[in-house]
């Protein structure tokens, strides 16, 4: 059956055509690997112009739905996975409801051999050097949260000559160094604070806080680990998802 | 010296040598020597830790022969000025105590406690028979070498004072 676009809705076309075609991935009516229609057989069969059917295809090739190939055609992805909303988020320096309040103190930016975990967190051999930089967060002038971040020496030695008092180490690759992030995974975990992080953070030893571990890629290479230790305060750890706004 | 050598020209980058910073533990110092320079082929000699403070400033090294001297209880003592001679051939006995159960605790104080400070540097404009004179007067493993007194480049080790000196002597 075809769905029909509806032409007296404000939403734009290429939007209705979009959620018309991912019903379709969704459904299994079109199954992975199989080749879609081409454009123009598109353009037919809902009555738009190329134009709409170009950006509703591009639009799903973005989210993954679709994969296109140089000569062959546009195929629905095999390693598409359709459990859940596909929703996005805007990556902040620091995942916390109100931004405004907070301050930023260097402690540390050193550099240091990877032990314990972290040569495997980093995928790096025990013997590469890495930058340590730790950070306190005030929140409305009071301590609360310690970052610590771990980068590979290799991936951008310059880090050390930069300022990062007033730039975020993210900003910074993305825009100086030309590292692009590409994918940042996210844990979370509780823990009972040591005693020099409790101390910093003004609460008693083995005080519970909230720990968030960062692992930050650019392809295949983890660029950066940042691990968030956070008390307990008003400001809390905040993320919004939401529907891509096409 | 004729050929007037200078320190850069026979120094090593500091990237040869693991650095750690002060808070790390003599156990955690042990970690990155294995790592470094006993689990893998390449290490360059004298097998020693670069140790840092927090702001990447050189604060000391620290050798095996410091490690294992920092285990040691009896070797943090005082030496005592002459060892009698009967002490000597006794001394047998107490292999079996030396780095025993306190060596554990002692593995968990700070690096920066058995460390030995970084007090006398070069730079790289130096001539090569200063760094000879401090590495042999002041019994340094290696020298690192400060840029304007400031920017830590380059480590100077013996090896290389040694090849460059004599080669100065022998040449006929």
């Amino acid at each position: 059956m075809v769905e029909l676009i509806c032409r007296d809705e404000h939403e734009k076309l290429y939007l209705q055509l979009y959620d018309i075609l991912k019903r379709k991935i969704e459904n299994r009516e079109w199954t992975a690997g199989m080749q879609i229609p081409t454009e123009e057989q598109l353009c037919k069969m809902f009555n738009v112009s190329r134009a709409t059917v170009r950006n509703a295809v591009l639009e799903l090739v973005r989210q993954g739905y679709l994969v296109r190939q140089q000569g062959k055609g546009t195929f629905v992805s095999s390693n598409f996975i359709s459990e859940g909303l596909i929703m996005t988020t805007v990556f902040k320096k620091l995942w916390v409801e109100d931004e405004s309040s907070l301050s930023k103190e260097v402690l540390a930016k050193t550099v240091m051999m990877p032990i314990s975990d972290l040569s495997k967190e980093l995928n790096i051999p025990e013997n590469r050097h890495i930058i340590y930089v730790k950070v306190l967060w005030l929140f409305q002038g009071e301590p609360s949260i310690i970052q610590e971040s771990f980068i590979p020496f290799n991936i951008c030695p310059q880090l050390l000559e930069e300022d990062i008092e007033n730039q975020s180490i993210i900003d910074l690759f993305e825009k100086k160094f030309s590292i692009k992030t590409t994918k940042v995974l996210t844990y979370f975990d509780v823990i009972n604070l040591k005693k020099e992080t409790s101390q910093l953070l003004k609460v008693s030893e083995n005080s519970p806080a909230l720990v968030m571990l960062q692992k930050v890629f650019s392809g295949d290479t983890v660029v950066l680990l940042s691990k968030f230790y956070k008390k307990t305060d008003t400001n809390k750890f905040f993320i919004t998802f939401q529907r891509k706004a096409l | 010296m004729s050929d007037g050598k200078l320190v850069k020209d026979v120094m090593l980058g500091i990237f040869e040598y693991p650095h750690i910073p002060y808070w790390f533990s003599v156990e955690q110092a042990i970690k990155v020597v294995k790592a470094s320079f006993i689990k893998t082929e390449k290490h360059t000699e004298p097998l020693a830790v670069l140790v840092f403070d927090e702001k990447y400033n050189l604060l000391g090294t620290v050798t095996l022969k410091d490690i294992l001297r920092g285990l040691e209880p009896s070797f943090l003592k005082p030496p005592p000025k002459q060892v009698p001679e009967e002490e000597k051939t006794g001394l047998a006995v107490v292999w079996d105590s030396l780095f025993a159960q306190e060596s554990k605790k002692l593995a968990q104080k700070s690096i920066s406690e058995i460390m030995v400070s970084a007090k006398y540097f070069v730079e790289p404009t130096d001539p090569v028979t200063k760094a000879a004179y401090f590495m042999i007067h002041f019994d340094l493993p290696l020298l690192p070498v400060l840029e304007e007194k400031k920017k830590f480049v380059g480590i100077v080790r013996m090896v290389e004072i040694f090849d460059s000196i004599s080669e100065e002597i022998i040449k006929e």
